[in-house]
């Protein structure tokens, strides 16, 4: 009986896989997350996460700017910078996070530590 | 439930790197197990252990492999670490998917039907080729990567 429970949990994830890599590619999720975000902040600056990669690595903003970090990917992310004591906590693709920008930032997304990004102030 | 931000949480957001060192941990014991399975079937001398020593080994390392390999695809699945590349994605789904249908399979031969014992050579190194094909997906790509 433990052995077929065990076949049994196999097959599923060996199914679990393509399920959730089909759900999470599927056109209309992912388009109708995009623009969702893009119109709450039509005015604020927008780092994507996509690719495993933040877009713009390099952005730079006036103090007090609310920055909208969005992700377009199909993996989780956060924003950390540790130094600063920001985190955004886990990200889910499709979902966002804003944070007001007041001092220069370096961060990461701590799942994907290669992901890595700036915010520098002008003015 | 935040699976992935609870793993990551206690993993001290390091959730990819020990997703990569338990994707190693099992390609080296899938390799360790071709080895054991051959010292048990007699078609090597090495390692050098009885084949009673061999055959309690290969069901310890055996187990430990399974365990290791469903916590990683548990995570893969719960959170894609993908993509960098579209096909390095399908090809690691793919290979991912493969690995339980195989496992499925042994263990439903072996241990339900209780038949094909002929045919564990294959299955076994169809299941080290297999991992070796989702390690070179996933690790190399991460190591690369950097």
């Amino acid at each position: 009986m433990v052995w077929v429970g065990i076949v049994v949990g196999c097959l599923v994830l060996a199914v679990a896989g393509p399920v959730a890599m089909v759900r999470e590619n599927r056109p209309a999720g992912r388009a109708a997350a995009a623009p969702a975000g893009a119109a709450a902040g039509a005015a604020a600056p927008v780092v994507s996460m996509e690719n495993i990669a933040f877009a713009p690595e390099t952005l730079t903003v006036r103090p007090g700017t609310e920055v909208l970090f969005e992700n377009r990917d199909v993996a989780p992310h956060t924003v950390t910078a540790e130094a600063s004591g920001i985190d955004s906590g886990t990200i889910n693709p499709g979902k966002s996070f804003r944070l007001v920008v007041n001092q220069p930032l370096d961060y990461i997304c701590t799942i994907h530590p290669s992901m890595k990004a700036k915010i520098l102030l002008s003015g | 439930m935040d699976v992935i931000g609870l793993l990551n949480d206690l993993t001290g957001n390091n959730l990819l790197l020990w997703k990569v060192v338990g994707s190693t941990a099992v390609f080296c014991l899938a390799g360790l197990q071709v080895l054991l399975a051959a010292r048990l079937w007699g078609a090597t001398s090495f390692p050098p252990v009885g084949t009673g020593t061999a055959a309690r080994a290969h069901r310890v390392v055996g187990r430990v492999a399974l365990l290791v390999a469903v916590l990683v695809a548990v995570s893969c699945v719960a959170g894609p670490a993908g993509p960098t590349s579209p096909t390095r994605v399908l090809l690691h789904s793919v290979f991912g998917t493969l690995v339980f249908v195989i496992l499925a399979a042994k263990f439903a031969l072996l241990r339900v039907l209780r038949r094909g014992d002929d045919l564990l050579p294959w299955i076994g190194t169809a299941l080290f080729l297999t991992f070796a094909g989702i390690w070179a997906t996933s690790v190399a790509d991460y190591v690369t990567a950097r």
